[in-house]
């Protein structure tokens, strides 16, 4: 079987994968699929996602040229890439990130392992108060069961700052 | 385990053919991304920064070891073929070996724990174990994570949990998977439904078919997709869920097959066993087709008095690399079908159906 990209070569890695419920199957010689970035751990691209979504379109076009002070990382390598280059790259492009996490988690709120470290000293005020801005968001937008699953949050929060102390 | 020639030697323990369901689940892993603050992520640092943090993560690991013996392997230490050994036993990523510098892994004693340096992330921490145990693998491999931040600092947001080099992993930073052999439901033909509801359900499937016929392997991995939003648990837990279905479906699919074409089915099994025992030359591919042939006729009852333990050995010994470090040098693709063929015959060479 000759590879379906080059027609040249045999094709020696087959790779299946489910994209929008169907069943896709493409055989490649190995240099092809190296150079499509076929993995046995597929990437999802950020990139694509970053210019075809108009929302994020938006906002990038306002951080179009910002560029983090830690790595030195810029919009423009950020979109291209699709990876951060430091974890200060979260501050920098923070516009983005809620709109960028919800596209691809539909979520934009960590809810679970602390570091030990950190749960240390972690007084749970900002998460307390960002709870709480979600939660008013929630009720007016009469989503309820939203609004009890966060409500439950804050009684843990709470719960675990008495803890804390 | 002291080093790659006596790991070889064993069978690693997540192809022990042990564990809940480890007749249709082969595998379970758990895996987490980790930063360590300080450090530009590996992708986008320079060699220098690269082998500050290579140096700073191993010695987090001697003074919090994954196990009493553990491997600290260097990448610059180890030959090609013993890079892509370590990709065939799943102890690193295709990702991590496509460079040598700066990389290491360390291999806790079973190879169930594997910590991955200088991958995308600076660590990806990983729990390997046979059979249907996520929860377990999640156990292991949240404790090892403590050990290691009794000396890293990880880059951690209280809004986006754990940062990641790629936005798809951030939060948990958690991978969870199992790796499943679904022969019934694909002679069925009832896979692609199936697979078609997992996805609906926001996971990842994956095929993965050696060289060779698209029949190959029957052998999939189903994944779960965000790592943002949901507990740890909560994600296992969903995954875990779903996989405890597929294997019923799995199960049903078999019965009915046995029922129906058991001549058949005894038919393919018996012509895989006489070539795997009397071929001379073979490749990889046709291998893992020709294996994944026997183990559903163990697993469906119909081939008895074949070993699981035996055909899981030659699912990693028959692998490329596996079969020229075992014959200690390189080889052409076709001594290396030959060298396999006498491999395979001088294993099964007691082996009767």
């Amino acid at each position: 079987m000759l590879c379906e990209v080059c027609h040249k070569k045999q094709a020696t890695v087959h790779y299946t994968e489910i994209i929008q419920n169907k069943m896709m199957k493409i055989n490649l010689c190995e240099p092809c699929a190296k150079e499509k970035g076929i993995d046995v751990y597929s990437k999802f691209s950020v990139a694509d996602l970053l210019s075809g979504l108009a929302d994020l379109e938006a906002v990038g076009a306002s951080i179009e040229n910002e560029s983090c002070s830690q790595c030195g990382m810029s919009y423009r390598e950020f979109k291209e890439i699709g990876r951060f280059g430091c974890a200060h790259c979260y501050t920098t492009f923070n516009e983005l990130l809620k709109p960028l996490f919800e596209a691809i988690h539909k979520a934009s709120r960590h809810v679970g392992k602390v570091p030990k470290h950190w749960s240390k000293h972690y007084s749970g005020e900002v998460e307390l108060k960002t709870l709480e801005d979600q939660l008013e968001k929630a009720i007016s937008g009469e989503a309820f069961e939203e609004a009890a699953r966060i409500r439950d949050r804050i009684k843990e929060v709470k719960e675990s700052k008495r803890h804390v102390k | 385990m002291i080093d790659i020639d006596t790991m070889i030697s064993k069978t690693a323990a997540w192809l022990e053919g042990k564990g809940p369901e480890s007749d249709i689940v082969i595998s379970s892993r758990v895996r987490l991304a980790r930063n360590v603050v300080g450090f530009p992520f590996s992708h986008w640092a320079t060699e220098d920064e690269m082998e500050d943090l290579l140096n700073t993560v191993e010695e987090a690991i001697q003074k919090n070891p994954p196990s009493e013996k553990y491997l600290f392997l260097r990448f610059t230490d180890l030959t090609d073929i013993e890079r892509k050994i370590l990709l065939e036993r799943h102890l690193v990523s295709r990702e991590h070996i496509q460079s040598k510098l700066n990389r290491a892994v360390a291999i806790g004693n079973d190879e169930q724990v594997s910590i991955m340096i200088n991958e995308e992330d600076h660590l990806r921490v990983q729990v390997l174990t046979s059979g249907f145990q996520l929860n377990n693998a999640l156990k292991l491999v949240n404790h090892v994570d403590d050990l290691l931040e009794n000396d890293l600092e990880y880059a951690y947001s209280p809004y986006f949990g754990y940062l990641t080099a790629c936005p798809t992993n951030v939060g948990t930073g958690i991978r969870a998977s199992v790796m499943i052999h679904l022969p019934g439901l694909v002679l069925q033909r009832q896979i692609d439904q199936v697979l078609q509801a997992i996805t609906k359900l926001g996971l990842t499937v994956r095929g993965w078919y050696g060289e060779g016929s698209e029949a190959s392997g029957n052998l999939f991995q189903i994944s779960n997709q965000t790592t943002l939003g949901k507990k740890e648990e909560e994600i296992v837990e969903k995954l875990a869920k779903i996989i405890q279905q597929v294997v019923e479906h799995e199960r049903s699919a078999r019965k009915i097959l046995v029922k129906k074409d058991l001549s058949k089915i005894r038919d393919r099994i018996g012509r895989a066993f006489g070539i795997l025992k009397y071929a001379h030359q073979i490749s990889s591919g046709e291998t893992m087709n020709l294996l994944s042939a026997l183990r559903t006729g163990i697993e469906l009852g119909v081939l008895k008095g074949v070993d699981i333990k035996i055909i899981n050995e030659l699912f990693l010994l028959t692998q490329p690399a596996h079969v020229q470090k075992i014959l200690g040098k390189k080889l052409s693709q076709k001594d290396r079908d030959e060298k396999r063929a006498d491999l395979i015959r001088k294993l099964l060479r007691d082996e009767s159906l």
